[in-house]
């Protein structure tokens, strides 16, 4: 064989052992630093921690809030609203991108109004789905999945428009009937188009649950964190809007992992 | 006996500009022999990737492509392509993709692997069978495209220069390669390439095309034995086919030039 094979299974692209740790290991110090500057501020004098808090109060804060169950209880309701909105926006973003990819008719018919959709200022509707649905977990659910379809609806729909012809073409060649075309190239060669969608519509998801809770609600980590705002309970606070963001920061990575492992076909 | 008869074959397409209806290739008239080799050159644009394209009843075509006497107009078992662009899909490993078309076509299970891993192994690629595509070099990739077609057990194998995206030396080896499988698969081949040297290699009849639109400018007989070493490319016959071959497919774009300049001025 006079082909240059490569050696091992591992990709080309990762040209050193180090450098596989180099981004986490950067990340770390960053945040670390971040947090270093944000504990020692107040401490040497800097700034008045009333109205910064410091790391070493969020432990305080978490484990008080943790002990009398105001913790567990109000993730608990956030996570119930969030699953259930994203859940919703899976089974209606999916197929629904699939569709549009797939059909030049329900493209033509949807795609502009879904383009609108996509601009349109969502948590400005707010007052109106609460109207409708009330402050319950109801409207909270329709937040999220309005915030996570879009993104969904959209990269599946470009994911199915993007895969290369040439493999569609190659599967009639060898005699695939339409559904063949889609179960055996279109939808597996979007997969990552798809997982993209999933990711951005992660991000929404979470912004809109908390918000949503802001705006009027009973219980949530979104309703504590506004409770505590107006309290001036700074500590509290900014544990919660930490604990949001590192949920959020946690799911979208590991989406983003999974896409990251397909991606190395992409674009190949 | 003749295995592909190909009759009156004109291509058209549309134009995607101004939609006007462009012809690609031009009552094409050619008889394939069972067995035999048949290599088609041109310059680019001369509809020989089309001429492929409707023979495996992938694009729309006027006139007549018969199969051991029956007419086809859509893809079928007998037939299997080896595209230029490899076409493998990048989420199945090296066995998955060689598996491809024994899943569409409905092979059995425990067949269908053992068919595959045989496959593979013919094109040398043992050891490979769970890479995936983007790891392995253009020369790889297009032997599992040949290993696929292969695998589905054709009469016929339909190859659209698929060694046109791989460098020199690659293109000789796999060249080389592909007779040695040819020989022992026994099946009809025909081959589209704009390389000279490819066409007068691997032909028992070099098809040469002109465009503008796409004819049939001549068909030359390759009267060299096989089997056929790579040192075949040095013998004097070698470049006296290539140097007709040059010269036909060189007087193509003089007269090319010389209508495009009286079009202008």
């Amino acid at each position: 064989m006079a082909d240059s094979a490569p050696k091992a299974g591992r990709d080309v692209s990762s040209f050193s052992a180090d450098s596989r740790w180099h981004k986490p290991v950067v990340g770390l110090i960053s945040v670390g630093l971040f947090l270093a500057v944000w504990e020692m501020a107040p401490r040497l004098g800097w700034i008045d921690p009333f109205y910064t808090s410091a790391p070493a109060r969020m432990y305080s804060v978490g484990l008080e809030v943790f002990q009398s169950g105001e913790l567990m209880e109000n993730i608990r309701v956030s996570l119930v609203e969030f699953c259930w909105g994203f859940a919703l926006a899976l089974l209606a973003g999916i197929p629904l991108g699939l569709l549009l990819g797939t059909n030049a008719t329900a493209r033509a018919l949807l795609d502009p109004l879904v383009t609108a959709l996509y601009c349109m200022p969502r948590l400005a509707l707010l007052p109106v789905i609460i109207m409708w649905l009330g402050i319950g977990m109801e409207s909270k659910v329709v937040v999220v999945l309005i915030g996570a379809v879009l993104p969904i609806i959209v990269n599946t729909m470009a994911g199915i428009r993007e895969v290369d012809p040439n493999w569609a073409r190659a599967a009639v060649s060898f005699g695939a009937s339409r559904l063949d075309v889609f179960v055996k190239v279109l939808l597996p060669g979007s997969v990552p188009a798809v997982l993209t969608g999933v990711r951005l519509g992660l991000g929404r998801g979470i912004l809109g649950v908390v918000i949503a809770e802001m705006y009027v609600s009973v219980a949530g980590v979104g309703h504590l964190i506004v409770t505590y705002g107006a309290a001036m309970r700074v500590d509290h606070l900014v544990f919660y809007s930490m604990l949001v963001s590192v949920f959020g920061f946690a799911a979208v990575t590991a989406v983003g992992k999974v896409e990251e492992r397909l991606q190395s076909w992409r674009g190949d | 006996m003749a295995h592909i008869q190909i009759e009156n074959l004109s291509i058209t397409y549309q134009s995607p500009q101004d939609g006007k209806p462009f012809v690609a290739v031009d009552s094409v008239n050619l008889t394939i022999d069972q067995g035999e080799f048949v290599t088609i050159v041109g310059s680019s644009g001369c509809g020989k990737s089309s001429m492929l394209m409707a023979i495996d009843g992938l694009i729309a075509k006027e006139g007549r492509v018969l199969v051991n006497g029956r007419e086809v107009n859509a893809p079928g078992p007998e037939r299997a392509m080896v595209f230029q662009e490899f076409a493998l899909m990048p989420w199945r490993s090296v066995l998955q993709n060689v598996l491809f078309g024994l899943e569409l076509q409905r092979w059995k299970g425990g067949d269908r692997i053992k068919r595959a891993r045989h496959y593979v192994n013919l094109v040398g690629l043992s050891g490979f069978e769970d890479y995936y595509p983007h790891q392995l070099s253009g020369g790889m990739r297009q032997r599992v495209g040949i290993a696929r077609a292969l695998a589905v057990d054709p009469e016929i194998l339909l190859m659209d220069e698929p060694f046109g995206a791989l460098d020199a030396q690659t293109r000789d080896v796999m060249g080389d390669e592909l007779l040695k499988i040819w020989d022992r698969e026994k099946k009809t081949a025909l081959f589209v390439t704009h390389s000279i040297d490819e066409a007068i290699f691997l032909g028992d009849r070099v098809v040469v095309m002109q465009k503008g639109p796409g004819r049939i400018k001549v068909v030359i007989k390759i009267d060299f034995p096989r089997p056929r070493a790579v040192e075949l490319r040095d013998e004097p016959e070698f470049a006296t086919y290539r140097r007709r071959i040059r010269d036909l497919l060189s007087t193509e774009v003089q007269e090319l030039q010389r209508i495009k300049e009286d079009s202008h001025g």
